[in-house]
Order: C-alpha cells, then structure tokens, then sequence
C-alpha cells in the first residue's frame, strides 16, 4: 500500500487519531508514523483538530504512586543494574574526590566486607569505568560511572551546569590520539542515566579523559565552545 | 486543559529541558498535566487500574522521547494528549477487558472511585457538546448528520474501534465506517474553511 499518497494518508491519519482502526491496521499504521514525516504531519494535524473535544473532560488528579512508579522507572533503577549502580555511585564520589583513596576504598572493602554490609560475592567494586570531571577551580561539576561491559552512564551532576539560554551540556571522550567523541547530552543538575551505543569498555578502553563543553545542540560532532569541566577516565579493575 | 499562548510556551520549554534529562523540570511538567491527562485516560478506560498504568507508560514515554518533540508541529497539550490517548487505544485494542463490574477500584484513601467515575462518565454527545461550545467546531459539528456526530463521539471519548461502533449503533460495519469517514472528511473541510485556528 502507497503511504505517502496523500488522500490515503490523510483518512488513515484521521482515523488513526480518532482511534476506529483495527488492532492490525493501527499497529501497521504506528509503524509508517516511525519512518514518514508526511505521516507524522498528517497524525499531528488531526490531533490538533481534535483536540479541542477534551477541553471538557473532567481533570483528576492521579494517586502520588503513579509519580513515584514513575521516577523510579525514569532513573534506570533496572534490577540488571540496579544495586550496582546505587552501591557505585555512593562510592565514586569520595572515592574519586581523594584519589589515591579509591584504591585504599576498593582494598578496605575488599579486606573488611562486613563493614558495609557484603556478602563475600559483592566485596569488590565492579569493574567500572569512573570519571570525575572538575572545572578550572578544582570543583568537581560531574561524576560519571559505567560497569566495564554496561550500556549505561550513570552521572551525576555536582555542580549545577549553567549555560547560555538554549544550549545544551555535551559530555566529551578525548581518546588518547583521535578526535573527541561526543559521548551524550548531559543534564544541568541531578542525575541521569545515559543509554551507549556500545558497551562501556568500546567507547571507553583508549579515553583517559573526559570533557564538558556547552554547544548550540546536541547534534554536534566536535566541540565548539570552550571546556567547561574535564577530568581523568580511569578503570576500575 | 485549555492553555494561554504563556502556558504553552512555558511547557515548550520545560519539554526542552525534560529532553536534556532535567528531572526538576519533568516533575513540574507532571504536576501541571497530569490532572488533566489522568481525566483523559480515565475517560476513554473507565478503570482505574488501566488508566494509572497508562499514565505511568505515557510519562515514562514523555521523559524518553521530549528530546523528539516538535514545537512547530503540535501544541505541547496536544502533543502530551495524544500520548496518552494512543497508550490507551492500544490498551484498549490489545488487551481484552475483564469482566468490569467485578473491578474494584481504590484511590489511595481507600475511597471506592467507582462510583465517581460513574457519575461523571458524561455522555459522549453531551461532552461533544460543550466541546463544541463557543468555538468554530460548534458550527462545523453543526454541518454533520446526527450518525456521524455520533459515531465519532462515541469513537473519540469511549475508544470504540469501528466494529464495536457497529454493535453499539446496530448497524452494519460499512455503513459505520461511512459515517466516521463522512463525518471526519466534512469536519476538517469546514474546520479549514474557518481561519480561527484553535489553541489548546
């Protein structure tokens, strides 16, 4: 079926939006919206039309659990990495913040597991990848944290980020000999947990540094602005 | 919810910043939309159950996608609705509903909100109605024939696909989706017609 003519596209839309289709043809449908902008206007415009039909629908405010199920699941306390992630970012911080302290912190642990409330099976720290990035005051702006074959950046923002209105925060790997690569937007304040493209050890194995700059978007390729923070990328193992 | 040209430009921005992971700026995002688009949810599912789970899977979509959002195709109100609104048809598509009446709905006080919910289940046609009122949509609703204002009442507020739109009007299927069709074609030609756009 020829999506992109117009008349069908625009009935199907229409009903789509409206929500009459089948099971079968609205899941065909949800899948030319992900590739077809012309879908995508289509679907937009009807919602615009209808929209004015829920301006009477009573509002109702939702239980707070909903919220709270929802935080949960938006910070990326996943059970595959959940504890590891609490137990690590609890860590890095003070680990990273007095340097030669993350070794004394991993030999302690390792010696002393009772200390903390381990099994024997949990003494060590996982082997990670760490950064902790400082600006030109020596105040730490950024941590950032990934188990050594995870898909997922934990940071955290220690120094609220302040940019020009409109500009985003891109997170930089400096490889030892190549260009930088852009690793993710990251947020102004608190916490967030980034998806990679590949696991941490591809991206991270030949980076022994990391930098923040501020950039018109997050499209970029290469940094444009100046260094806003940067700091060591060390591996823990 | 209807929204000032200020309201909407200040939820273009916090979407903006939801998108850069701002965590501050989801949490107010929620708590000025989410009154209005747990009605919205509740309306079309009538439980309660379903329509928290689809709140939560149509936030947790928002946090995911606001980077995606285009300002200049849709309103952010509109945007957000139509979240929920497909979080709910596909509910209402690809789970078969228990028996309803044996459903025991709680609100965190322990409340029961069945019946709440109940009484303020409007008729389709009646909410048609003040949707309609004091807009352009008053005089283009007006252009529809009494079937098709129906059918897309009962399709855009209780989530009826086309053949249980048959069942419910006792008609048959090519007869309904005519009148949806009709009546969807005629709307937007009279819709277009009026230059007033329609801000929400």
């Amino acid at each position: 079926m020829n999506y992109e003519r117009s008349e069908l596209l625009e009935k199907l839309a229409a009903e789509y939006v409206l929500g009459t289709m089948s099971p079968r043809a609205r899941r065909r449908f949800a899948q030319v919206l992900h590739h077809s902008p012309a879908a995508q206007r289509a679907t937009a415009a009807w919602h615009d039309r209808l929209q004015a039909f829920n301006r009477p629908i009573a509002a109702v405010t939702p239980p707070a659990r909903i919220w709270r199920a929802i935080v949960q699941r938006t910070q990326g306390r996943t059970a595959r990495t959940g504890w590891v992630a609490r137990f690590f970012s609890s860590w890095a911080k003070p680990a990273l913040a007095f340097g030669f302290g993350l070794v004394l912190t991993v030999g302690f642990i390792h010696q002393t597991p009772q200390t903390v409330g381990l099994e024997p099976t949990a003494a060590k720290l996982a082997a990670s990848y760490v950064g902790l990035l400082t600006d030109s005051n020596d105040t730490p702006v950024l941590s950032a944290s990934s188990l050594r074959k995870g898909k997922v950046l934990s940071v955290k923002i220690l120094k609220p980020l302040q940019p020009p209105a409109g500009q985003v925060a891109m997170l930089w790997a400096l490889p030892k000999d190549g260009a930088p690569i852009p690793v993710s937007v990251v947020p102004f304040t608190g916490k967030a947990d980034i998806a990679l493209t590949a696991p941490a050890e591809e991206i991270f194995a030949k980076v022994p540094k990391l930098a923040i700059t501020y950039e018109a978007n997050a499209s970029v390729t290469a940094p444009t602005g100046p260094i806003i923070a940067s700091g060591h990328c060390v591996k823990i193992w | 919810m209807a929204t000032s040209p200020q309201q909407n430009e200040h939820l273009v921005r916090l979407l903006g910043r939801v998108g850069q992971r701002d965590q501050s700026a989801f949490s107010e995002l929620y708590s000025l939309t989410s009154p209005h688009l747990f009605g919205v949810a509740l309306r079309i599912l009538n439980r309660q159950d379903r329509a928290e789970e689809v709140l939560q899977e149509a936030y947790v979509n928002v946090w995911n996608q606001a980077g995606s959002y285009a300002a200049g195709l849709s309103a952010p109100m509109t945007w957000l609705t139509s979240v929920v609104r497909n979080k709910a048809l596909d509910w209402l598509r690809h789970v078969k509903l228990a028996d309803e009446s044996t459903v025991v709905m709680v609100n965190e006080d322990g409340e029961d909100y069945l019946p709440q919910i109940a009484d303020e289940r409007a008729d389709p046609q009646e909410l048609f109605a003040q949707a309609t009122e004091g807009l352009r949509l008053r005089h283009c609703m007006g252009t529809l024939e009494a079937a098709q204002r129906q059918s897309l009442a009962l399709a855009y507020y209780d989530g009826l696909s086309h053949s249980e739109l048959a069942e419910h009007l006792q008609a048959p299927l090519g007869t309904v989706k005519a009148w949806v069709r009709r009546g969807l074609e005629k709307l937007k030609k009279c819709l277009e017609s009026n230059p007033t756009p329609v801000k929400n």
